[in-house]
C-alpha cells in the first residue's frame, strides 16, 4: 500500500467513525479514507466505478442492513474484490466471530479498546505494516 | 381419588386376556377403570393416535406383529401416556427390551399376575410418566434459559461497550480540544468520567469472563500444575520483595487447562494485589484427603475479616472502596464457578494484619459437573 492509496472504512458509528479519522489525523496518514456506514453502502461503493478501488478495508461487525461478516462473505466471492485485504475492527470477544472472520479470510482481527489513546496506538501499527506491505495490485 | 376414571386400552389378541384384565381392574381400590379392548396391531395404532386414554396395555404377542413394535410405533407417534408391556414367563430379554425402548413397566402374565400388581403397576407408571414429562419441560426450560444466557453474554459484549467506548473518547477529545477553556473543576469532571467509563469497561468485561466458564467448553487434557503455576508466576511478575514458592510438588490433573491456570491466576495475583506492602511471602502447595486434592495459596497480606469470607467470593463484591480499587470483585467468583463445576470446595481462612490461606479441592477422579 501507498501513503496515497485510499482506504475504506465501513462502519455505522458517528464516533468510531471518527475515532479512525482523528486517529489518522494524529499518525500523519494522508491516503484518502471513505466511510461506508454498513455492508450494503460498502458494496454500493465498490460497484459504482466513479471511486477508486481501496488498498485497505476497515471493517466494523455489528452494523445494521448488512453486517461485516455478511460483507466479508460476498467481497471475498467477488474474483475483482477478493483480494482487498480487510481488517476486522470490533467490539466482539467471541470466538466465533473471530473464527468466522478468518474463515473469510481477513488479513486481521483486532478487538477496539476503550480509550483513544490505546486505538491510536493499534491504528499507528496497523497502518505501519500496511506501508511495508506489497500489495498486488498497483504494487 | 375414587371419582377419578382411569381410561384404559388394552390391546391383545386373546379374548380371555382381556376378560382377566377385566376382571382385575374392576377389583381395583384406589381408581376406577374404565376398560376399552382392541385385538390387533392396527387397531391399537390407530387407538393410540387418537390419545383418549391414560394408560395402554399392549400384550407382545399381536398376530403377525409384536407389542415391542407397537410401543416403538407408539412413541414415533409422540404418545405422552404410560405404556406397560404384557409378556409370557420367562421373556426377560423381551421385558428389558421393553424398558430399554420406552415402555413404563411390563408385567408377566400368568399366575403371579393379580389385580393388586396390576393396579399398583399402572399407578406408578402414570406417577412415572408425569416425572418424566415434568423432567423434559425443566431441561426444555433449562435449555432456552442457558440459549438465552449465551445471546445476552453476546449482547453485552457487542451493544454495551460500543456506546461507552464512545463516551470514553468524548471525553478523552473533549480535554485535549477544549482542555485550555476548562478550568480545574471541569477537568476533573472529565478525568472522573474517564475514570468511570474504565470501570463499567471492567465490569462488563468481568460478566462476560464469568459467564463464559459455563459458556465455553474446552477440550480436557492432563495438565501438570506445576507448569501452570510456573507459568502464572512468569505472567503475573512479581514485584521484587514479594516471594512465591511453591511447598510440594503438584498433581497432574485431567481439567480444561485455560480454567485451571484461571484458578491459579487469580489467586495468586489477589495475594499479591492485597499483600499490602512491598515485601511478603506466598505459598502454594497440596494435599491429598478422602479421594480429593487439596490446594492452597496462602499469602502474608492484610488478611480478611472473617464476617467475609464469604462474601468474597461473590460477583461484584470487593471489600476496597469502589473508587480507590482496580479490582472488580470478579476473579474469586470465577474462582469458585470454576472449582464447583468440577464438583470441588472453595474456602478462605485469615487473621486479619497477617495472613489469608485460600483453599479449593478437586476430586482426584474428575467428573463434569455440568449437564
Amino acid at each position: 500500500m501507498k501513503s496515497s492509496d485510499p482506504i475504506l472504512l465501513v462502519e455505522d458509528d458517528r464516533i468510531d467513525v471518527l475515532n479512525v479519522k482523528r486517529g489518522f489525523k494524529d499518525i500523519h496518514a494522508e491516503n484518502p479514507l471513505y466511510v461506508a456506514e454498513n455492508g450494503e453502502v460498502a458494496l454500493e461503493f465498490l460497484r459504482n466505478s466513479q471511486n477508486p478501488k481501496p488498498a485497505l478495508i476497515l471493517l466494523d461487525l455489528n452494523m445494521p442492513r448488512m453486517n461485516g461478516l455478511e460483507f466479508l462473505r460476498i467481497l471475498k466471492n467477488d474474483p475483482g474484490w477478493r483480494l482487498i485485504p480487510v481488517i476486522v475492527l470490533t467490539t466482539s470477544q467471541e470466538d466465533q466471530d473471530r473464527r468466522h472472520s478468518f474463515e473469510l479470510s481477513a488479513a486481521g482481527y483486532i478487538v477496539k479498546p476503550l480509550d483513544y489513546d490505546n486505538f491510536v496506538k493499534i491504528l499507528q501499527t496497523i497502518y505501519q505494516y500496511w506501508l511495508l506491505s506489497q500489495s498486488f495490485e498497483g504494487g | 381419588m375414587a371419582s377419578d376414571i382411569c381410561r384404559v386400552l388394552l390391546v391383545d389378541d386373546d379374548e380371555d386376556d382381556y376378560i382377566m384384565t377385566r376382571d382385575f381392574l374392576s377389583e381395583a381400590e384406589q381408581l376406577t377403570f374404565k376398560l376399552d379392548w382392541v385385538d390387533s396391531y392396527p387397531e391399537g395404532l390407530a387407538a393410540i393416535a387418537q390419545n383418549q386414554h391414560d394408560v395402554y396395555l399392549l400384550d407382545f404377542r399381536l398376530g403377525k406383529e409384536d407389542g415391542l413394535e407397537l410401543l416403538q410405533a407408539a412413541l414415533k407417534l409422540g404418545c405422552t401416556k404410560p405404556i406397560i408391556l404384557l409378556t409370557g414367563v420367562g421373556d426377560h430379554d423381551i421385558d428389558q427390551k421393553a424398558m430399554a425402548t420406552g415402555a413404563s413397566d411390563y408385567l408377566v402374565k400368568g399366575n403371579t399376575l393379580s389385580a393388586t400388581l396390576l393396579e399398583r403397576s399402572i399407578l406408578h407408571a402414570m406417577e412415572r410418566k408425569r416425572g418424566e414429562i415434568r423432567q423434559a419441560q425443566l431441561m426444555a426450560e433449562l435449555a432456552t434459559a442457558n440459549q438465552e444466557l449465551k445471546d445476552f453474554a453476546y449482547i453485552v459484549s457487542h451493544d454495551l461497550k460500543a456506546p461507552l467506548r464512545g463516551i470514553a473518547s468524548l471525553a478523552v477529545w473533549l480535554l485535549k480540544d477544549y482542555g485550555d477553556r476548562l478550568d480545574e473543576n471541569g477537568k476533573e469532571m472529565l478525568q472522573l468520567i474517564d475514570g468511570r467509563v474504565r470501570r463499567m469497561g471492567d465490569l462488563i468485561d468481568g460478566v462476560l469472563q464469568y459467564s463464559r466458564v459455563g459458556r465455553v467448553r474446552d477440550e480436557k487434557t492432563n495438565v501438570d500444575l506445576n507448569q501452570v503455576v510456573a507459568a502464572v508466576k512468569d505472567a503475573i511478575a512479581p514485584p521484587v520483595g514479594l516471594e512465591i514458592l511453591v511447598d510440594s510438588e503438584l498433581p497432574i490433573v485431567f481439567v480444561e487447562k485455560t480454567r485451571i491456570q484461571q484458578v491459579f491466576q487469580n489467586l495468586i495475583s489477589n495475594a499479591v494485589k492485597y499483600m499490602g506492602k512491598p515485601e511478603g511471602q506466598i505459598r502454594i502447595g497440596h494435599t491429598t484427603d478422602n479421594g480429593f486434592w487439596q490446594f492452597f495459596v496462602s499469602d502474608t497480606g492484610i488478611g480478611i475479616e472473617e464476617r467475609h469470607f464469604e462474601k468474597v467470593f461473590q460477583i461484584f463484591q470487593t471489600l476496597a472502596p469502589r473508587d480507590q480499587s482496580e479490582s472488580t470483585g470478579v476473579g474469586l467468583a470465577i474462582v469458585k464457578k470454576i472449582v464447583e463445576l468440577y464438583g470441588g470446595r472453595v474456602w478462605v481462612t485469615s487473621q486479619v494484619g497477617h495472613s489469608s490461606t485460600f483453599f479449593f479441592t478437586l476430586p482426584q477422579t474428575l467428573e463434569d459437573r455440568d449437564v
